[in-house]
């Protein structure tokens, strides 16, 4: 008896050994690429590319946080990204949630096909869009204006879809007992709607303000100007900045700045996320 | 406080009419039950008054205003749902003053109605706790609390105490009852309940199938039932129905017959034609012979027990008068073992039966 137990603890242990390497290993393969990328914005340009690789720094330089401040306008730029993200953030969130609220409670012919209409554009791949959206841009004019980039990311089919889904949960005697208790239908929405809403308007929140923080290729396109860049796209110039060599230590150390608002967001709202990934079964993205 | 009046009141679902031609007045003051099985339509009716739903066709009064194009909050009343449909995010308090912030009243006087009602409730010391800080009785209370504070013309209960055990179900009928004899308010009540609606109602609307089969007081409504529907609805146990027909002066069912006077006879000779009748007697109405001596005439129904409920005060005996079956209640407590199979000689109460003609319609 004594010898099958013994046996039975034994495979736990070595069970649990084996799931923890398991996680180590993965975990290790996610870090690995920004722990590389954070300690490169310390090392020179050879040292990052030099053979065989060096984890650690020879010498720590700051200089190149400081290069990279002087070459790019960084606070500028810092303040477009941020006023980009929070603006669509805050647009989408509105948008989506008053759609949402439209096609999960209010009875209107059409309802139907218009919801299924704006679900499939989901399924268009976002390359597909990106030609006709820089002509409508350019005609109106909007090139290297803010609201090129906000303009497009107020309306956002996931978070409309999302939104929709989590407000069928609503009960609807709470909506009619509003009703009843003298709201018009836009009170019912803001009083009642959106603050039972709040678990999706916080996941659809950090979803938007991720994907519109690190939009590379559309700022790219539509925000071509020096002032008016946002960071993701500022770091970019910083490869080639100087003698048209390619130099990485400067678009690390770039890198690491950009990647900082994105950490703090995510390490105060992990929970939301966690469940947001889990339920939607997304990792996000418009 | 105001009465009101429904005339040719239609509503249709697709191909289903849930409300059939329906006219209802309602008394200022009084608690009218709309009563019927599921399906009947009574909660229809119940949101067309409250103006949740449009009607097709007839026209809504409360007071002497036609409502039909008004929304809800501008119907001036309130309306207590079987889900409560509390708002989760708000406190009690909140809950029951939302309504009157709504429209703007000022601070002061919320805060008066509000806890005048919770007084009335006796819910004072839960006013700052949210909904699922509540028990079910809470809920209730917070939710007749938001009704009340409103003072409307009317209150609309739709199956308010369905969620409640029945040991509080029975409590706060009682209590809902002595409630509206306070406020004076008219109130329309849906339940699917029997039990609730006599207790609770000054007169009830029988429903089925969208179409009103009686409105009167529960006392008539149990007495003189319109139809074998209101009859086999109002009841426990349910009346028993047997088919008959008319020969002579007795009304013969086959197994037995039961011997009726001459104005009676042509009674329903008149009314009946004689074929195709129904007798309809309630349990409590049938009474068994005691001794040798009271078997002859009219205790000429001989029964076998088929099983035996002993209820405690009363037993229930499901009886088989040869195919026919009849369901009684004695007030003699026996147990199972002592009846069944036991032969009983039984008798109607001749002044408790009814009779129904072959339409379901009664006649007597």
């Amino acid at each position: 008896m004594k010898k099958q137990q013994k046996r039975a603890g034994a495979t736990r242990v070595l069970a649990k050994i084996s799931r923890e390497t398991l996680l180590w290993i993965g975990g290790a393969i996610f870090v690995l690429p920004f722990l590389w990328m954070v300690l490169g914005s310390f090392k020179t340009t050879a040292e990052i590319t030099r053979i065989p690789i060096t984890l650690l720094p020879e010498e720590w330089l700051i200089n190149n946080f400081v290069e990279v401040i002087i070459l790019l306008d960084v606070p500028r730029l810092f303040f477009n990204s941020c006023l980009i993200a929070v603006t669509a953030t805050l647009g989408s969130l509105i948008t989506s949630a008053m759609a949402g609220y439209a096609f999960a409670k209010l009875r209107f012919r059409g309802s139907n096909s218009a919801f299924y209409a704006i679900f499939i554009t989901m399924i268009i791949p976002y390359f597909l869009t990106l030609i006709p959206s820089y002509l409508i841009v350019y005609r109106l004019g909007l090139i290297n204006n803010y609201l090129a980039v906000i303009l497009p990311g107020l309306a956002n089919s996931f978070g409309v879809f999302m939104m929709r889904q989590f407000i069928l949960g609503i009960p609807n005697d709470l909506l009619d007992a509003a009703r009843i208790d003298g709201c018009s239908e836009f009170r019912i929405f803001w009083m009642i709607v959106l603050p039972l809403c709040w678990p999706a308007l916080a996941t659809l929140s950090i979803f938007s303000f991720m994907w519109n923080w690190q939009d590379f290729l559309w700022p790219l396109l539509v925000l071509p100007n020096k002032d008016m860049m946002t960071l993701e796209v500022g770091i970019n110039y910083l490869q080639t900045v100087r003698s048209g060599v390619i130099n990485y230590q400067y678009a690390m150390a770039g890198a690491t700045i950009a990647i900082v608002p994105v950490l703090i967001v995510f390490l105060i709202m992990q929970n939301q996320i966690i469940k947001g990934v889990t339920v939607t079964g997304m990792k996000g993205g418009a | 406080m105001a009465r009101i009046a429904l005339r040719n009141l239609t509503k249709r679902f697709g191909k289903v009419v849930a409300v059939n031609n329906l006219n209802l007045e309602i008394a200022d003051k009084s608690f009218v039950v709309l009563v019927g099985p599921s399906g009947c339509g009574k909660t229809t009716i119940l949101r067309i008054i409250a103006g949740l739903e449009d009607q097709d066709e007839g026209e809504t009064y409360i007071g002497d205003k036609e409502v039909s194009q008004l929304e809800p909050k501008d119907r001036d009343i309130a309306m207590v749902f079987q889900s409560y449909a509390l708002y989760p995010h708000m406190t009690a308090f909140d809950n029951m003053a939302f309504g009157l912030r709504a429209k703007g009243v000022p601070k002061k006087e919320i805060q008066e109605r509000v806890t005048e009602a919770a007084k009335l409730l006796g819910i004072e010391h839960l006013l700052n706790r949210k909904p699922r800080q509540l028990s079910g009785g809470e809920m209730q209370r917070v939710a007749l609390g938001r009704a009340i504070t409103r003072s409307p013309k009317a209150f609309l209960f739709d199956e308010p105490l369905s969620n409640l055990d029945a040991k509080l179900r029975t409590r706060m009928r009682g209590e809902l009852k002595e409630l509206q004899r306070q406020l004076k308010t008219t109130t329309i009540y849906v339940t699917h309940d029997q039990v609730e609606a006599m207790t609770l109602a000054d007169k009830m609307a029988v429903l089925n199938n969208g179409i009103l089969q009686q409105y009167d007081s529960p006392g008539e409504v149990f007495e003189s039932p319109s139809n074998t529907f209101v009859a086999g609805f109002i009841g426990t146990p349910p009346m028993n129905f047997i088919k008959c027909s008319l020969a002579d002066n007795t009304l013969d069912a086959g197994e037995f017959v039961v011997t009726l006077s001459e104005d009676l006879a042509s009674i329903i000779r008149e009314k009946g034609k004689d074929s195709e009748l129904t007798i309809g007697v309630r349990p409590q109405d049938i009474t068994m012979a005691k001794s040798a001596a009271d078997i002859a005439a009219p205790f000429n129904i001989s029964a076998t027990v088929v099983f035996a409920e002993p209820l405690g005060t009363s037993t229930i005996l499901h009886l088989n008068v040869g195919s026919i079956p009849l369901v009684m209640e004695t007030r003699e407590f026996v147990t199972y073992d002592q009846l069944r199979g036991a032969k009983l000689d039984l008798q109607f109460e001749m002044d408790k039966i009814h009779v129904f003609d072959k339409n379901g319609d009664t006649i007597l």
